[in-house]
């Protein structure tokens, strides 16, 4: 099975796609290729290493309709590239046995491979966000649920029998694209919910190590055993995603046990891009106070 | 086909209600000859419970407070002071299940009572011995072009029926999270997307491991769907609503 990891940038994010692919590349067992969609042209391609960026005039949108060209001449935000990834997923599907989409501030620590085979023997693999399932215990994270989704937009694998469960997800893009808390829609992730009922062979993730963030401390919770982290004490780290307040509460000690896995992120990032001005939304200089010391500014070679 | 004694079959329903019991009964004994049929009676004096039993032979019938715990009991009765009887019912259905898994260990099939149950059902009963859970999911349209409003009901109504759900012996941990958030909230909450105890299904595909979502070809036809559902020969109806 050939498999492709995949994700979709403004030209200023592709150092967070290296990142997430080479992180990929080094800790995933067995061998893929990474592609990122750029939306715009205002990049030098030498900068980066590792994966292939694709153009998106390689990608015949005109066949989507008149829609998506009127969304992306709109401007080339979120909405647009939520739109593309159904259709860069069907678009490498024609080159690859599997394709997951991967959002660009992901970042992975141990091998993965044992989800990735899930595509050989299902269609769809889905990442659930892992927030409280206890109202009694966080009455808003439970409900986030009815708001959010149940399933995070950030990891998603489709191999080549999910075509038509993509091509309806787009379909319902087209109808709605918003954060509709009353129908418990965000964005394109809402709809994910579905993928169950549209593919009888959807594989939900059940290991605890996946998609760690801000939003599932308590549902996956952080243990330091025989000195390795590990989730619910069993499960290793496979991926983190570094939204901000992820990093904003592994900075301020909420989510002190993931520190040496920012570190090594971040440790990274400034190899790519030295000045760190990607990582802008929340504050930088927080940020390189709290890890100057445990983390060597100087570039070196990653891994 | 399974044998009828390796589960047990549920319903519940309010006094107004006990009229659709003969029906639904005898739909399952055209099925498993020998079933019985639990029921839950809401709102019913004892007296109304004996009389009832003495008149429906193939039947168990059930007080709410012999379910649960006296104290648990009272803390249910304080939260649904005001709610309304679908919630009432909704809250009871895990609770309901769970004390007879645990009181009779055996698996146990839920079917609302205005349900008629027809032979597909045994697919279902038979992969109980293979899953803790099987659901059947709503079937409300994919498209919204087809029918916007059968769309957005995927998400109020929630994706899966609470009208006829299989649980086997093994499904505690599953009925003791359903009946917990059920105790949390379990109401028409249009601002959430929740739908009484029918929402939190969606959750137990994510949650649970050994759950099967039944395939698309399996259909229960309640008033909320029944719109929506196209007949086919491929299609098979598990359950029909006698209400539509």
């Amino acid at each position: 099975m050939n498999i492709a990891f995949c994700t979709c940038v403004t030209s200023d994010y592709l150092g967070f796609a290296q990142a997430t692919f080479q992180s990929l590349n080094h800790t995933l067992k067995e061998e893929a290729s990474y592609i990122s969609l750029v939306v715009d042209d205002n990049y030098d391609s030498s900068k980066y290493e590792g994966f292939e960026i694709l153009d998106l005039d390689k990608i015949d949108l005109k066949k989507y309709g008149e829609e998506l060209l009127k969304v992306k001449e709109e401007s080339l935000s979120s909405r647009f590239r939520w739109m593309l990834k159904p259709i860069l997923l069907q678009h490498l599907l024609k080159r690859f046995d599997a394709v997951f989409w991967v959002d660009p501030d992901l970042y992975f620590f141990n091998d993965i491979s044992s989800i990735t085979q899930k595509l050989e023997s299902f269609d769809v693999v889905l990442s659930p966000h892992w927030r409280s399932f206890d109202p009694y215990v966080n009455q808003n994270a439970f409900f986030n649920y009815f708001y959010h989704g149940l399933f995070n937009g950030g990891f998603i694998g489709v191999n080549k029998n999910a075509l038509a469960v993509l091509e309806s997800w787009l379909s319902m893009m087209y109808w709605k694209l918003e954060n509709s808390r009353e129908l418990g829609l965000l964005d394109d992730q809402g709809y994910l919910g579905l993928f169950p009922l549209m593919s009888e062979k959807s594989h939900i993730i059940k290991d605890r190590g996946y998609n760690l963030a801000a939003w599932n401390k308590q549902e996956c919770k952080r243990t330091l055993v025989d000195g390795k982290v590990l989730i619910n004490g069993e499960h290793t780290v496979k991926f983190i995603h570094f939204v901000p307040d992820t990093i904003k509460n592994i900075l301020n000690g909420k989510d002190k046990l993931l520190r040496p896995h920012l570190r090594k992120y971040l440790k990274h990032m400034l190899e790519i891009e030295p000045g760190m001005s990607q990582l802008r939304s929340y504050d930088v200089n927080l940020i390189k106070r709290k890890t100057r010391k445990a983390l060597p500014l100087k570039a070196t070679t990653y891994p | 086909m399974e044998r009828e004694s390796e589960h047990l079959y549920a319903t519940i329903v309010d006094t107004k209600e006990t009229s659709l019991l003969k029906d639904l009964s005898s739909s399952i004994s055209s099925i498993y000859p020998n079933a019985r049929l639990h029921v839950l009676l809401l709102g019913a004096s004892g007296r109304q419970i004996r009389k009832l039993s003495k008149d429906t032979k193939a039947a168990t019938f059930y007080s709410p407070n012999a379910i649960v715990p006296f104290y648990k009991y009272l803390i249910l009765k304080l939260r649904l002071l005001f709610s309304s009887s679908r919630a009432i019912k909704g809250v009871f259905k895990p609770y309901f299940l769970l004390s007879l898994i645990q009181k009779q260990r055996k698996g146990v099939i839920l079917i609302d009572p205005d349900l008629k149950i027809k032979e597909p059902i045994s697919k279902m009963v038979n992969l109980l011995s293979v899953y803790d859970a099987v659901l059947f999911p709503n079937r409300f349209p994919m498209n919204p072009k087809i029918s916007e409003e059968g769309f957005i009901k995927n998400f109020k109504r929630g994706f899966y029926t609470s009208s006829l759900i299989g649980f086997s012996k093994n499904a505690e941990s599953v009925l003791k999270w359903w009946a917990m958030v059920c105790s949390y909230r379990c109401k028409d909450d249009k601002k959430r997307s929740l739908y009484y105890e029918q929402s939190y299904l969606n959750f137990i595909p994510v949650i649970f491991d050994k759950v099967k979502v039944m395939s698309s070809k399996f259909h229960v036809i309640t008033d909320d769907n029944s719109d929506y559902l196209v007949s086919d020969d491929k299609n098979e109806v598990v359950a029909e609503s006698t209400l539509i």
